[in-house]
């Protein structure tokens, strides 16, 4: 009993610094976003307690609404584009790589991702300016003659999203498929199941949750994402971070940015609950 | 054999895009003049150029700082917080992981807002701590993940054999826990510390004029058209990002780092 309690005060004593951290400076934060969301903003932009729900009626508009479905599709098309692109890198590099090599292009497929983010995205940005080398190319093999405007479109946030959450997809993916027992792959083909019938009915089942944490990941980033559609897509796609960024430091409406924050946080945590359920109801392992 | 080849090519391809935005940025920070790279002399002159600008490499010290502080303190607390949660019961363990969960999955610039709104109304001033604590507090979540996973896959037996043999639980945690779950570690010192070098949003809404990150700096000069030194300073930035994955590969292979 006496070895127990001691056990226990330790234990306490162990999670409290953490504990209290994320109560204080995560915890505090988000109820005061909740807070704020129904208080008033006075004439000169500053806060006035008060208990309306104004802010989420205007929040609600459908210019808002706009800004938060367009983040979620784009969102939405990161996934995609990053299994589409990404499914068949993780798959050759767990089937076809030899063991000795495989930590190589694990690294090769990861070091990017350790770069420095913003100016992996402006150099996207060179990459894809109106004399930059990809209009270079395309205007020296005479498929255009004008330069096209590559920036400042959704093309060019997709493509920036793409590119910088691909390695996470990735690596789900390879880890879900390394997961896999080879032997459940040579008794299908034994049994007379083609390579494409077998990919579909063992590989790409046991691989879902693969798939799962995958988007998991790519829509939680995503969304969050500020530097790419503000420095590869414009302000004419306006997104939500934008939004919201913009209600507290230009119109200095500090109620409504909140009010939408909190939108915005309820739309993500729901999605990502979303998709876990989806994942567990059809994983396999 | 087709498809093998198939993927092969693709792969190296794959892995060909992923590299060529990195290169053109190096090859750009080189050469004179951003819009004729190709004829442009080569020059080092856009570093020079950042070494002279006092602002710019002050927020870069500000970035190590906050990344080196942000990394040992999310580390320490999070081999902690870990280690008990895997002691304490069910009903005690559920609520604190899917807090740490929250975490993860809440968008950065909700905990951004939320934190400098809480620091405004304490009257915490904004700048190098604020943003530190901000990145502690995911720094945490990302640590005891990590750790979580490895303390999983260790044998309970150990820990009974050393309590048995008469150790402390202080002992047991430095002596036998820690060294078995040391690529853990390693892995959630380097995450931890990348994640807060290149973070923007923490740091945009939490800085304050002259305590800044490089990351705020770089977009503030990139909203401000382009600008050739920005090429010179993201290189740098990768080095340092490079250099510190290869030390960290010094210690410990790359599958323990995934």
């Amino acid at each position: 009993m006496k070895q127990n309690r001691f056990n226990h005060k330790w234990l306490l004593a162990l999670m409290a610094p953490s504990v209290g951290w994320l109560l204080f400076f995560f915890m505090i934060p988000l109820l005061s976003i909740a807070v704020y969301a129904f208080y008033t903003r006075g004439d000169y932009g500053e806060l006035k307690a008060s208990f309306t729900t104004a802010n989420f009626q205007t929040a609600l508009l459908p210019i808002y609404l706009q800004a938060l479905f367009r983040t979620l599709i784009l969102a939405g098309t990161n996934i995609m584009l990053c299994l589409l692109f990404g499914y068949p890198v993780a798959y050759y590099l767990s089937f076809y790589v030899p063991d000795r090599r495989k930590s190589t292009f694990l690294l090769l497929i990861i070091l990017p991702f350790w770069s420095s983010y913003i100016a992996r995205a402006y150099s996207l940005l060179l990459l894809f300016s109106e004399n930059g080398p990809v209009n270079h190319a395309l205007l020296s093999l005479h498929i255009i003659h004008q330069p096209l405007p590559l920036l400042l479109t959704p093309g060019a946030t997709v493509t920036g999203l793409l590119y910088n959450y691909l390695p996470f997809m990735v690596l789900s993916v390879y880890i879900a498929l390394e997961k896999i027992d080879r032997r459940l792959i040579f008794a299908a083909r034994d049994l007379g199941a083609s390579p494409i019938s077998a990919f579909k009915k063992i590989v790409l089942p046991l691989s879902i949750s693969g798939i799962g944490t995958g988007a998991i990941l790519v829509l939680v980033f995503s969304v969050s994402d500020y530097i790419i559609p503000n420095i590869l897509g414009g302000s004419r796609n306006l997104l939500i971070s934008n939004v919201i960024t913009n209600q507290y430091f230009s119109t200095r409406n500090v109620p409504l940015g909140s009010a939408l924050a909190l939108i915005f946080i309820a739309a993500v945590m729901g999605l990502v609950v979303l998709l876990y359920r989806l994942m567990k109801r059809y994983d396999y392992t | 054999m087709t498809t093998r080849k198939l993927l092969g090519a693709y792969t190296f391809l794959f892995i060909g895009i992923l590299y060529t935005p990195i290169a053109l940025l190096c090859w750009y920070s080189l050469k004179t003049d951003l819009y004729q790279p190709a004829t442009g002399i080569f020059t080092l002159y856009w570093y020079h150029s950042f070494f002279e600008n006092d602002a710019l490499v002050l927020s870069l010290c500000n970035s190590l700082l906050i990344a080196a502080a942000t990394s040992v303190i999310s580390v320490c607390l999070g081999v902690m917080f870990a280690y008990a949660l895997r002691k304490v019961g069910q009903q005690i363990s559920k609520p604190l992981n899917n807090l740490v969960n929250m975490v993860l999955i809440a968008p950065d610039i909700s905990i951004a807002i939320g934190l400098m709104l809480v620091f405004q109304a304490i009257g915490f001033s904004l700048g190098v701590v604020a943003i530190t604590i901000a990145h502690v507090t995911f720094g945490i979540a990302y640590a005891t993940v990590l750790i979580n996973v490895r303390l999983r896959s260790l044998n309970i037996n150990l820990e009974y054999a050393a309590r048995d043999l008469g150790a402390t639980g202080a002992q047991t945690l430095r002596l036998v826990i820690l060294p078995a779950i040391k690529p853990a570690v390693i892995a959630a010192l380097l995450i931890s510390f990348t994640l807060s070098w290149d973070d923007f949003i923490f740091a945009f809404y939490n800085s304050s004029p002259g305590q800044t990150t490089l990351p705020v700096e770089m977009f503030a000069l990139i909203k401000r058209g382009a600008n050739p030194g920005i090429n010179a300073i993201g290189t740098i930035c990768m080095l340092i990002s490079f250099t510190l994955v290869f030390v960290s590969l010094k210690f410990q292979k790359i599958v323990n780092l995934l």
